[in-house]
Formats: structure tokens, sequence, C-alpha cells
């Protein structure tokens, strides 16, 4: 029970720094009307103007959620209900790699874009997390 | 060139035919864990997307093969030029892929393809509201919501969301799965998630139903 408890601590920890960046992101978006929750250990902010404007308008990086360390953000509530469980694969990925999941996620981006792959759907910790969420 | 089997042709153009089934051949592949550069599950739009990719400009670079039995793609390989100066007397093969059914004797090729495919679909019904269509198709589409969330389970194949032309509050989505246990796994699994997401697009629409679940008679 205490080891358990000491090695989540030590995961939020781990992810903090990511967490922190998530946050920042996430108050901005309450500041534009997001709704935040908290859910399954993280913290979920969603829809408002900024959450629109990333949903529809902003075409080359149109998505429906990210995730920094323990934080998600998504462009609607419905969006994060649809993409909650890929998403919380990438909140492992934090977990385990700490303050070195962006600079290896993006490694990884370039990695694929050098060898003529796709840059999001090749990279690496997309297609673990997609494997992952199949499996879990 | 004629087999016992299957004849083998070359393809030189984007035939709809021919592609419909490469798609098959490249998921059964996948599905069956060939390392051929995509990643289990691949969906069919992204099986199309490469093959209408490759058959753009074939012969440059690329020469690819067919191999049909029953009026039925069951295998595929290509040829891979070497384009530079000194290696004009080379090329390398690729993507040398046989249908499942095929290399395991199965019963039926038809019952394998269904498993491929598709070979069940969900068609569903919506009348939406006026100022949210645009949150509707965002979110009922190929990329959207619930696709997203019917990604995370083995043998979702995809969604089609159809407008209607003389009713533009009128939409069908179609989604595709390998097989009826497939949808219900998935329905067992997720059913927390699928109410989440049901009650977030809750306000999108004023009517929803299911018109019913279909086999492909094609694919059965």
């Amino acid at each position: 029970m205490v080891v358990s408890l000491a090695h989540r601590l030590a995961a939020y920890v781990w992810a903090g720094p990511n967490t922190m960046l998530g946050l920042g992101a996430g108050l901005v978006m309450l500041a534009f009307g997001a709704a935040a929750s908290r859910i399954h250990g993280t913290l979920e902010f969603s829809g408002g103007a900024i959450g629109l404007l990333f949903a529809s308008r902003m075409q080359p990086v149109r998505f429906q959620a990210v995730t920094f360390g323990h934080v998600i953000l998504g462009t609607s509530a419905a969006a994060l209900a649809g993409a909650r469980e890929h998403e919380q694969a990438h909140v492992r990925q934090y977990e385990r790699w700490g303050p070195f999941f962006l600079p290896a996620y993006f490694a990884s981006s370039a990695w694929q874009l050098l060898t003529g792959r796709h840059v999001y759907h090749d990279n690496y910790f997309e297609r673990q997390a997609v494997e992952s969420c199949t499996r879990h | 060139m004629r087999t016992g089997m299957a004849t083998i042709r070359r393809i030189e153009s984007a035939e709809p035919g021919a592609i419909d089934g490469l798609c098959a051949l490249l998921i059964d592949a996948v599905h069956d864990g060939a390392s051929v550069g995509f990643l289990a599950p691949l969906s069919r739009e992204t099986a199309l997307r490469y093959w209408t990719q490759a058959l753009a400009s074939p012969g440059e670079g690329l020469v690819l093969w067919i191999a049909e039995s029953g009026g039925e793609v069951v295998g595929t390989v290509q040829l891979n030029l070497c384009a530079k100066d000194n290696g004009r007397h080379r090329a390398e093969l690729q993507k040398l892929l046989v249908l499942d059914t095929i290399l395991a004797g199965s019963q039926s090729l038809d019952e394998g393809r269904a498993r491929l495919m598709g070979g069940y679909v969900t068609v569903w019904e919506f009348r939406v509201h006026a100022d949210r269509r645009t949150e509707f198709e965002e979110h009922y589409g190929p990329a959207g919501a619930w696709a997203a969330l019917f990604r995370c389970a083995e043998g979702y194949l995809g969604t089609e969301l159809l407008h209607d032309r003389n009713d533009a509050l009128h939409y069908l989505t179609i989604d595709r799965w390998a097989t009826a246990d497939a949808y219900r796994s998935f329905h067992a699994r997720f059913a927390e998630q699928y109410a989440s997401l049901d009650r977030a697009c809750g306000g999108l629409t004023a009517h929803e139903a299911v018109l019913g679940e279909y086999d492909d008679p094609v694919r059965r």
C-alpha cells in the first residue's frame, strides 16, 4: 500500500514539469471559457474558444486532444470522451519518460519525417499508445 | 501468366476493383503481423490512401503485379526499380503479400474477406440540430470522437458519414467491423466510455436511431 502510494507520487513528480506545461495551457483555456474536471487521476480541460479554434479553424494543427503529463486538453467534452483511452496511454508514457518524453516524442517524429513516413501516425509513441489502447 | 490457382497480371493504373482487393490484402498482412510499414489495427482508409498513392504513377520506379482467383485479389508483389545511373540493373522486391485464406487453406475466400474488410456493419440515422451541424460532422465523421473510441477496439475498420442531399439535417453513419463479435466485444469492454461519449454528444441531435446491423452479402 505504502509502496504503491510512493510509486504513484513518484510518477506525478517525474511527470511534473510536463504537467505544469499542461496546467499553464489549461488555465489559458479556462480564461477563454473552457471547462475543467478531474478524471482517472488527470485534470482535463475542454471546450471554450480555444478548443473551438483548434477543432475547426487551425487545419494544420487540428487535433481532438493532447496530453501534457497529467493534464489532458480537449477541443470539446465529446472529443475528450472519444480520445480519453488513447490520451491515458500517453499519460502512462509521461510517467515512464518524465521530462524526456517531449524531446523523445519530437525526435521520433523527426525521424519518421526524415525516413519518409508519417510524422504523427508512425511516431513511436503514437503507435505504442494505439497498441496499448487496444490491449488494455 | 496463369498458375493452377491464380492469374497474375501487372497493374498499370489505379483500377478501383484491384484497389479494393489490395486494401484487403494489406490489412490481412498487417493484422497477421507482417512488417510492411504499417501497424495493426490498419484501417481501410489508411490502406486505401497507401494504394491510391502507390498507383498514382505506376511505372515510375515501381512495378506492381497482382494475383487474382475467382475475380478476387489474392496476392501482390512490387518491384522497386533503382533510379540511380549505376543501379539500373537492380531492383528491390517489396510487399510480397498473400491473402491469409490462401496460405491457411481456409474453407472460403469470401469468409476471409468478410473478416478483413468488414462483413458486418451498423447503420445509424441522425437528425441534427441546425446550429450543431459542424460539431456533429466533426464528432461523427471518420476522424471524429466516435471513431477515436472505436479505434480502441480490435476489429474496427472504419466509419463513413453520409449527408442527405435532400435534407440538410439528416445524416447516416456506417460503422464497419470485421465481425459482429468484434462489435459486441467493443460494447462489452467500453460500455462506460460509450455512455460518456453518448452523453457528451447528446445535445447535437434531435433524433437518432439504429437502422440495423447488416452483413455485406458480397463479403459474407
